[in-house]
């Protein structure tokens, strides 16, 4: 068994081209077999996260917006007032778009999804 | 008797809850009570966390013999441990080429290196020189050639039961 250099280009005349040539195929082809797998998880996980933080989003609002009730009496309360504003609540419901690279980023930051204007 | 006066939930008859909602496959349950359903991704994880890497019989020495083969494996590493995804390919100088997904718990690219030799050993009979470009598998193996494919010698190794397979295909 022989080790060859990782990710080395066409251009890159350090290694063997046909050295090169097949580590290059065995790489694309374990890299697009692992990806299509992601993706086919990655719609039902974003709906699945999204579910989960849309309901902790309006569990939060619920209890806050009674607990703020307890301090002030009815007529102290503006009308048509809300503790949280109903934007923080819409943006988490889902993502923006279903592009992968974009999508994918749910996970790491709210960024796509934290946009009151869409 | 006085009929049980039942008063509404926290969580019903609220605007937010209305406006809210995805329409498609929340449950009023949920919304009700606060209880989140095992999804459906995580249901299908359950399975595979069960689940050995399989090579299928059909691709049992399936490739010329005597050809040089590279090796590759990929994973696509997450926190989360149902996003995490691990995939090994085998390719051979006559263009024949295989992919095999990594099920399991534990997915890393070192295991994905490993599996990728042991699909190699599963599709050639004979002697073949297999490529692959992570230096510990390279050593390992070398290292177990010496021992004879002893299951002596990955007493101390990680990943010890893809080694063990590694082994038996050898021998």
């Amino acid at each position: 068994m022989y080790k060859v250099k990782a990710h080395c280009g066409k251009h890159d005349l350090c290694q063997d081209p046909f050295l090169t040539e097949g580590n290059s195929c065995a790489d694309k082809l374990a890299k697009d077999t692992a990806r299509a797998f992601l993706e086919t998880r990655q719609q039902t996980a974003c709906e699945e996260l999204a579910l989960a933080m849309s309901l902790q989003a309006h569990l939060v609002h619920t209890l806050a917006t009674r607990s703020s009730l307890f301090k002030m009496l009815p007529a102290e309360i503006p009308a048509g007032q809300d503790f949280f504003p109903d934007f923080i609540i819409c943006m988490l419901l889902r993502p923006q778009n279903s592009d992968f690279s974009k999508g994918f980023c749910l996970f790491w930051d709210m960024s796509p999804t934290c946009n009151p204007c869409r | 008797m006085r009929p049980k006066r039942r008063p509404p939930h926290l969580f019903k008859s609220c605007g937010l809850y209305e406006r809210n909602r995805p329409s498609s496959f929340f449950h009023d349950t949920t919304w009700c009570t606060g209880i989140f359903p095992e999804g459906e991704l995580i249901t299908q994880w359950r399975q595979e966390v069960v689940s050995r890497p399989v090579l299928p019989m059909d691709d049992f020495q399936a490739f010329v013999p005597e050809s040089p083969i590279f090796v590759d494996g990929s994973c696509f590493h997450h926190s989360w441990a149902p996003m995490r995804s691990a995939a090994a390919a085998v390719v051979s100088k006559c263009g024949c080429s295989k992919a095999y997904l990594l099920l399991g718990l534990d997915q890393t690219s070192q295991r994905a290196e490993i599996f990728a030799v042991i699909a190699a050993l599963w599709h050639c009979a004979g002697n073949i020189t297999i490529y692959s470009d992570c230096a510990n598998v390279v050593n390992i193996v070398n290292f177990l050639r010496c021992c004879g494919f002893s299951n002596r010698g990955i007493i101390n190794l990680d990943n010890r039961d893809l080694w063990v397979l590694f082994n038996f295909m050898a021998n």
